[in-house]
């Protein structure tokens, strides 16, 4: 309809009484000639204008007719402000309808909305995030069991040659110990058991013959067994991607303990023909460092070495699995903090 | 203050309004303040885990950020759109019920985007699209235009044709969804 609230009323009532303060002043003069006339040309405006808004996407046009000078003027004036405010009204009408349809409520719903949407992000990151961990963790736990058990493999391994080294030692060390005990304080002794080839004589000798065969055994053991745990880090590093560090770990004899080694066995080996007792005492003495090299050397280090390798892989894999753990405890946290921010949001 | 204050000479219909306008927005900026406090809760939760989050999510933090900022006014943004004259600032002036807060006459009066906050709801007039000199006017009118709450597109009734400066921007504003009032301003046909 498009009769302006109060329009028709107003123009009846300047018909029959004029107003104290003509309303020709007002902008809204001179009316059309004719009321009906009027009305249709408004209408043909309005259906033109409803149409090119359709055409222009605005499916269901909301137009509202208007006149904010009428509203204007009218406010000012105490007898027109009802009729004023009666036309001014549909448009706050308007505005608290969209503030209350769209407005508030799509505010709020927008702002939530927002949230909503980044706590989900932020769930799916945390949700990921954890799984993540808990396949790292699994996965670190895992490496660290193969790794481990690789290891004491090794060094079971590695013990067993210990025990064969051990074994040779022995046998040497208590034939020539045997004899000594045997003849210790016998004067000649050696003379006569070399002289008659007796079996002491024999045995005796072959040992200190063998005594430079001997420490190149002990020197290749010690290659091989170097080589064995260089391929067994090098596997580990393949395998588990972990790097044994061997800085600490022996090649080779040290020098000052060849050195020690080798000048007692020329002394043991020179012990012919010379004072049976000074011979006696050079064996002993031979026999003494050997056994004390070999068993500081290799037997006690040797478990040494499983306790430092031991060490490296635990430090390395209970870290990595005690900071996942933190990391998966944290993700547990984020998840029971959003969860419960989740529920306030819902509110 | 204009001399014809027509809230204070005449409180009752403009209380009202203003009455109907704390119903409705009183709520909401209640509402919008728990909400802004929640999302600075949820940003202090991504602070705080910051290792443990990809980068990605503090990216869509920023957006939400800047998003929530223009979703979360608490006030009801009204932008008055037209052509020259078609009435912008006079039904701006009557929706605040102040004779002359933003200027009027019959020649171009409104030079540059002017807004009023007014019980909660703040009132945009822009200058007329056709009058429009400056692509900084038309980027700050448009900008007003897309920020709001709800658009108010004067037309005026002296013919049933619409301009295509008027036809282009309502096609734009309805492309985005914009929630659009038209009003047919009579001017002459009182």
């Amino acid at each position: 309809m498009m009769d302006f609230l109060g329009f028709g009323r107003r123009q009846r009532r300047r018909e029959e009484t004029p107003p104290p303060r003509p309303l020709a002043a007002l902008p809204f003069e001179p009316p059309l000639p004719d009321r009906a006339q009027r009305v249709d040309k408004a209408e043909e405006i309005l259906d033109s204008v409803r149409r090119q808004l359709r055409e222009a996407g605005i499916s269901e046009p909301e137009i509202l007719t208007f006149s904010a000078r009428f509203a204007l003027e009218g406010l000012r004036i105490r007898d027109e402000r009802a009729i004023a405010a009666s036309h001014l009204r549909p448009l706050q009408e308007k505005i608290l309808e969209r503030i209350q349809e769209k407005g508030g409520e799509l505010k709020v719903a927008s702002a939530r909305s927002l949230l909503f949407g980044l706590a989900g992000d932020l769930a799916r990151s945390v949700e990921e995030g954890s799984r993540r961990e808990q396949m790292k963790l699994s996965r670190t736990q895992e490496t660290y069991g193969t790794a481990r058990l690789s290891l004491e493999e090794f060094l079971k391994d590695l013990a067993e040659t210990k025990d064969q080294l051990a074994s040779f030692m022995e046998s040497r060390g208590e034939g020539a110990k045997a004899l000594i005990t045997k003849y210790s304080g016998t004067r000649g002794w050696w003379q006569e058991a070399f002289a008659t080839r007796r079996e002491e004589g024999a045995a005796f000798r072959e040992w200190v013959i063998s005594a430079e065969d001997f420490l190149k055994f002990l020197e290749d053991f010690l290659s091989r067994s170097r080589k064995r745990l260089t391929d067994f880090a090098e596997e580990a590093k393949e395998r588990h991607g972990f790097t044994y560090d061997l800085r600490d770990f022996p090649s080779a004899i040290p020098q000052e303990d060849r050195q020690a080694f080798t000048w007692a066995i020329k002394m043991a080996a020179g012990f012919r023909g010379a004072d049976p007792d000074e011979a006696t005492r050079r064996v002993l003495l031979t026999l003494g460092i050997l056994d004390s090299w070999v068993k500081a050397f290799w037997l006690e280090r040797s478990a040494e070495w499983g306790r430092l390798l031991r060490s490296q892989l635990d430090k390395v894999f209970l870290g990595r699995i005690k900071s996942s753990s933190e990391r998966l405890s944290q993700y547990t946290g984020l998840a029971g903090e959003l969860m419960r921010l989740l529920r306030e949001l819902a509110c | 203050m204009s001399p014809f204050d027509l809230s204070s000479a005449f409180p009752s219909d403009a209380d009202l309004f203003r009455q109907e306008l704390e119903r409705l927005i009183g709520p909401v900026r209640s509402e919008l303040d728990r909400l802004g406090a929640l999302k600075g809760r949820i940003q202090d939760l991504l602070e705080r885990h910051r290792d443990l989050l990809p980068a990605q999510v503090f990216e869509r933090s920023a957006q939400v950020e800047e998003q929530f900022a223009k979703v979360a006014q608490p006030e009801f943004r009204v932008a008055l759109l037209g052509l020259l004259s078609a009435g912008k600032s006079s039904t701006a002036n009557a929706i605040i019920e102040q004779d002359e807060f933003f200027p009027t006459g019959a020649t171009r009066t409104t030079t540059t985007v002017t807004k009023k906050d007014w019980n909660m709801i703040s009132i945009v007039d822009t200058p007329g699209l056709d009058s429009i000199e400056t692509r900084e006017d038309e980027a700050k009118a448009r900008e007003e235009a897309t920020s709001a709450d709800l658009v108010l597109f004067c037309l005026s009734d002296k013919s049933g044709d619409l301009d295509t400066v008027c036809l282009d921007w309502i096609k734009e504003l309805a492309g985005m969804g914009k929630d659009i009032l038209f009003i047919l301003n009579k001017k002459r046909d009182q």
